[in-house]
């Protein structure tokens, strides 16, 4: 088990740029190297043409939208969709709520799980494991059947139609997070804490000064996969949220989408699509290295 | 009094008291609350419940909108599970094997961006692209002369719509999870093999492909996710389900009953029976991993 | 269509809006704000700018717009939620065909309870008489008919005139109509045909038959043999190849880009189709099926009110008021929707066809009875698309249908 745990609790070892110039592996002499190029051009041409058709579509004037072309870029390009979008759909409103949203996901269930992991995998107190199964236990339960009495009671305690109702049930299920965490946690050595302990710094020290700083790393990757994750929430949204201006960018294309009933706005609606997807994809190509091992490290196990 | 105070501000449950209060009110609680709810009439409006046992249960099994959203959820997973493994391995089993280390980054980039998406907008960047009319896929049709499709409209057709997105927007993860696998096998192992006179081919399948075992049922439990759970950010806005649920699942089938119809009794049902056959599959799942998953 | 407020309109409107104003200014406590809930996309849409004008006469009364989805259903589906959870409309645009699933289900209010057997009377005698018993339910008023829309051809005069077809020509029955669609597929080479594929277009073909969708008696008889006829010549089209299938905004992306000829959809649709076609755009009324008289349907909204706060309703009152006046209704109509006031106002341009049907007389949109109506809806809907695409026969599918909606009716 030593590579996985390795891989597991200090994950900034992990190395994503490995696995791509192994030249101990039997690689093929020059014509296979020659083919396999050629094949992998075509697989990413063929990955990125939905994008570029989503660029394209997002500069081009009205009449270009909808001529049978196939033309990367149109001939006029224009901003025009841009500025009709956001006088459609309260687009920039929707961005706001996405962030509001993602960030006070990620942040909560941090807030919740670190003391929680810190406590199930450190300290030691009766009823530690049991509690541990408690909210562990969570990951093993299926969304579906959390569903509906939730959107009852967030109905019911008058949270309908507001962010907080999305909110604050999507950080209760941080079971995941809490269960990651604490196993960092159990990675750090003994003789850390007990050096503190000694200094007579309370459990709280011990957590925030101590223990925190060792695991940043496992920290980083749940707080990214947390805010991604909440990023592209789509169902809970969708059942909660109601007036235009209160939707997040996920559910806002929806309804973008479905405007076509009125009219079809391809132009507008690719050019969102292109905002919507900027911000991610921007992030991704800054933070490659510690998005890909946030994945990498959840998965690997 | 201070002494207390402080027992008290070092006790764990300062620490450990919101996770497990947030699992008990976020899951638990509505987990019980559900199956209790499966067994009434709840209306929404006047607050009121009915009893009704195991009509709903019985029910939502003799619904034929039921029996179809399994089917397609069965399609989907056959359809997925494939797609998903195979196509990504293949690529990494292929990537890891090309000398020259930029491209191979640029491949590895250019292959994983769609996985960053969400499920909407992959699927608003399709839906314009599948449109019958003036849709891209049909110009490419036409112009190599292949009459053009319905895609989204056409009942059997709309399924493998959402499938390609799916499959799009979710191979690239899949295929970073395995170049990182690679690259935890040995070298040692690799070469041994190498210089017992072992083919490429061989090296990968008799080799690696063990060793990344983990991986390879990490993306089958992600898949199964995927398809019972994050797809219907793209269904919902592909087809809602359509034409006349072709497309849809069982968690979309659950989401037109309980929130389009608001039968939030039924709906409850439908939810245990989904449950029931998730932790079927996963129990599966983890049987056979048992088995053929090795850890060093 | 100008928003130049003359002289002489501001100082009726005025007067029209003084003496209640005035009257019941004591009634309202300082800026009383109603939600109104809509379907409409779009800050330049008309909706926006009849609540700006409105808004804008500083009456102690300021509306919101709340656009909650696109679709009847959809906001339907979500004021149900938003009442439970005690965040209801006060006004809400109310589908036709859900007209009894909002007194029922969602508590549409009686306007006579609200705001007594006058007002209302002074209210709803703005619209014409034949349009008012379409917002009673029940004989109870629960709603002001300020929409209403009805079936069309939006017939692409380019291609049409390329084909060397009639550019004034009507056809009066589907039977004159499919061979001409014919003609332009054939000459130009696009699809010839295109209609829309929910409950209201067939709903039309099943009345010019001589059927029903519901009866008077709120009877499911869409398997009647004369909506099985009116049904057969709505898929006709797709048999002949001159139809192939899609939603509508497929429908709506493809007539607009110019590749269909001619399409049958909602008259409220006109100025936004005409705005994005780059040809030329004739509008043509519905034709009928051959040996029967026309019966065309209606449809759009009414406003209702969900409120119970009497402070919320008397805003309401107000709102309604300016929305019947002829200020008011004047920026309505830059919609599309049909004059259905007694107001002087001239036909939009381009809605002729759609007010010559009007003034033929129109019946109600069919209206789905029941708690379950909205299901009822959509399960029917189900059904048409299932015979759209061949997938059953039309008696069978038409009979499925009845069977399912009487199931649901019945609960």
């Amino acid at each position: 088990m030593s590579t996985t745990t390795d891989t597991l609790t200090l994950p900034a070892r992990a190395r994503p740029s490995a696995g791509v110039h192994r030249s101990r592996r039997t690689a093929p002499p020059a014509v296979g190297q020659i083919a396999l190029h050629a094949a992998f051009v075509l697989a990413c041409v063929a990955t990125l043409f939905p994008l570029a058709w989503m660029l394209r579509t997002a500069f081009a004037p009205p009449d270009d939208v909808f001529r049978a072309t196939l033309s990367l870029w149109p001939d006029d390009p224009t901003l025009g969709n841009f500025a009709k979008a956001f006088r459609l759909h309260p687009v920039a409103t929707w961005f706001v709520n996405s962030l509001v949203v993602a960030g006070a996901i990620a942040l909560g269930k941090l807030a919740i799980a670190l003391p929680a992991s810190f406590a199930f995998g450190v300290m030691s107190f009766r009823g530690r494991d049991a509690a541990f199964g408690l909210v562990v236990g969570t990951m093993t339960v299926p969304y579906v059947i959390t569903l509906l009495p939730t959107y009852v009671a967030v109905v019911g305690v008058g949270l309908y139609d507001t962010l907080p109702g999305v909110i604050i049930p999507t950080i209760g299920h941080c079971g995941f997070v809490v269960f990651f965490l604490r196993q960092a946690f159990k990675a750090l050595p003994r003789e850390l804490f007990e050096a503190a302990r000694i200094d007579g710094a309370g459990p709280w020290r011990q957590l925030l000064t101590i223990a925190l700083p060792n695991v940043w790393g496992a920290v980083a990757a749940m707080a990214v996969l947390s805010f991604l994750g909440a990023w592209n929430l789509y169902l809970w949204p969708h059942l909660i949220l109601d007036a235009a201006e209160h939707k997040t960018l996920s559910i806002g294309l929806k309804l973008f989408a479905t405007t076509g009933e009125q009219g079809g706005e391809w132009g507008p609606l690719m050019a969102t699509a292109l905002l919507a997807a900027v911000p991610v994809v921007a992030l991704y190509l800054l933070a490659q290295r510690q998005i890909v091992s946030a994945f990498v490290t959840s998965g690997v196990r | 009094m201070t002494v207390a105070w402080r027992r008290l501000e070092r006790s764990p449950w300062w620490f450990a008291g919101p996770a497990v209060a947030a699992a008990v009110a976020f899951v638990w609680l509505p987990m019980v609350a559900t199956f209790g709810l499966s067994f009434i009439d709840w209306s929404l409006l006047r607050q009121e419940a009915t009893w009704r046992g195991i009509a709903h249960y019985g029910g939502t099994v003799a619904n034929p909108d039921f029996h179809l959203a399994l089917g397609n959820t069965a399609i989907y997973l056959a359809a997925l599970l494939p797609l998903q493994i195979g196509v990504p391995l293949t690529l990494a089993f292929a990537l890891v094997r090309v000398r020259a280390r930029l491209p191979g980054r640029v491949y590895r980039t250019a292959l994983f961006a769609p996985s960053v998406l969400s499920f909407p907008i992959a699927a608003v960047v399709w839906l314009w692209m599948f449109n019958p009319t003036v849709g891209v896929l049909n110009t490419l049709l036409g112009n190599v002369g292949l009459a053009p499709q319905r895609w989204l409209s056409d009942p059997g057709l709309a399924i493998w719509g959402v499938i390609a997105v799916a499959f799009w927007k979710s191979f690239g993860l899949n295929l970073l999870i395995f170049l990182a696998a690679l690259a935890n096998v040995p070298a040692e192992v690799t070469e041994a093999a190498r210089i017992d006179g072992a083919s490429p081919f061989r090296q990968a399948v008799d080799i690696e492909l063990p060793l990344i075992s983990p991986a390879l049922f990490f993306a089958v439990v992600t898949t199964v996710i995927i398809v019972l759970d994050e797809i219907v950010g793209a269904v919902d806005v592909l087809t809602e389900g359509g034409p006349f649920r072709m497309s849809s699942n069982l968690l979309y089938f659950l989401y037109e009953r309980g929130f389009r119809h608001f039968q939030f009794g039924e709906a409850a049902a439908v939810a245990v029976l989904i449950a029931a056959m998730v932790a079927a599959v996963t129990w599966a799942q983890f049987r056979f991993g048992e088995r053929h998953v090795h850890y060093d | 269509m100008s928003q130049a407020l003359t002289r002489r309109n501001f100082s009726l409107a005025a007067a029209a809006l003084a003496a209640p104003a005035l009257l019941s200014r004591a009634a309202l406590g300082s800026d009383a704000k109603i939600d109104l809930v809509h379907l409409f996309s779009g800050a330049e849409h008309p909706i926006q700018k009849v609540i700006r004008a409105f808004n804008d006469k500083n009456t102690g009364v300021t509306v919101v717009s709340r656009q909650d989805g696109t679709t009847y259903e959809a906001i339907t589906q979500k004021a149900m939620s938003s009442i439970a959870a005690g965040r209801g409309p006060a006004l809400m645009t109310t589908g036709w065909k859900l007209g009894d699933f909002a007194k029922r289900t969602l508590g549409a209010k009686d306007f006579r309870e609200i705001f007594g057997v006058d007002r209302t009377a002074a209210l709803l005698d703005r619209f014409r008489p034949r349009i008012r018993p379409l917002a009673e339910i029940g004989g109870v008023p629960i709603g002001l008919p300020w929409s209403m829309s009805t079936p069309v051809l939006y017939i692409n005069q380019t291609l049409w005139t390329a084909a060397g077809l009639d550019p004034a020509a009507e056809p009066r029955t589907v039977e004159e109509l499919y061979p001409m669609v014919r003609q332009l597929q054939d000459k130009t080479g696009k699809q010839g045909l295109c209609y829309e594929v929910n409950e209201w277009l067939p709903q039309a073909f099943i009345q010019n038959a001589g059927g029903n969708v519901i009866d008077a008696n709120g009877q499911a008889v869409m398997d009647s043999p004369a909506a099985v006829k009116g049904i057969e010549a709505f898929v006709q089209p797709r048999r002949d190849g001159l139809w192939r299938v899609m939603t509508i905004s497929e429908m709506l992306a493809a007539f607009q880009a110019g590749a269909i000829g001619v399409m049958a959809s909602s008259s409220a649709r006109q100025s936004g189709v005409r705005q994005a076609a780059g040809f030329d755009l004739r509008l043509a009324q519905m034709p009928g099926l051959a040996g029967h008289s026309r019966r065309m349907n209606s449809g759009g909204n009414f406003l209702a009110v969900y409120s119970s706060n009497k402070e919320q309703q008397e805003a309401a009152y107000r709102f309604m008021q300016f929305i019947a006046s002829r200020e008011g209704f004047e920026i309505w109509l830059g919609t599309g929707y049909l004059n259905v006031t007694t107001n002087d106002i001239p036909v939009q341009p381009g809605n002729e066809a759609a007010n010559a049907q009007l003034e033929g007389g129109l019946t109600s949109e069919t209206i789905w009875p029941g708690p379950r109506g909205l299901e009822a809806l959509t399960v029917h809907i189900d059904w048409i698309t299932k015979i759209v695409n061949g997938a059953v026969s039309v008696p069978d599918g038409l009979r499925g249908s009845r069977a399912a909606v009487e199931k649901l009716t019945a609960a």
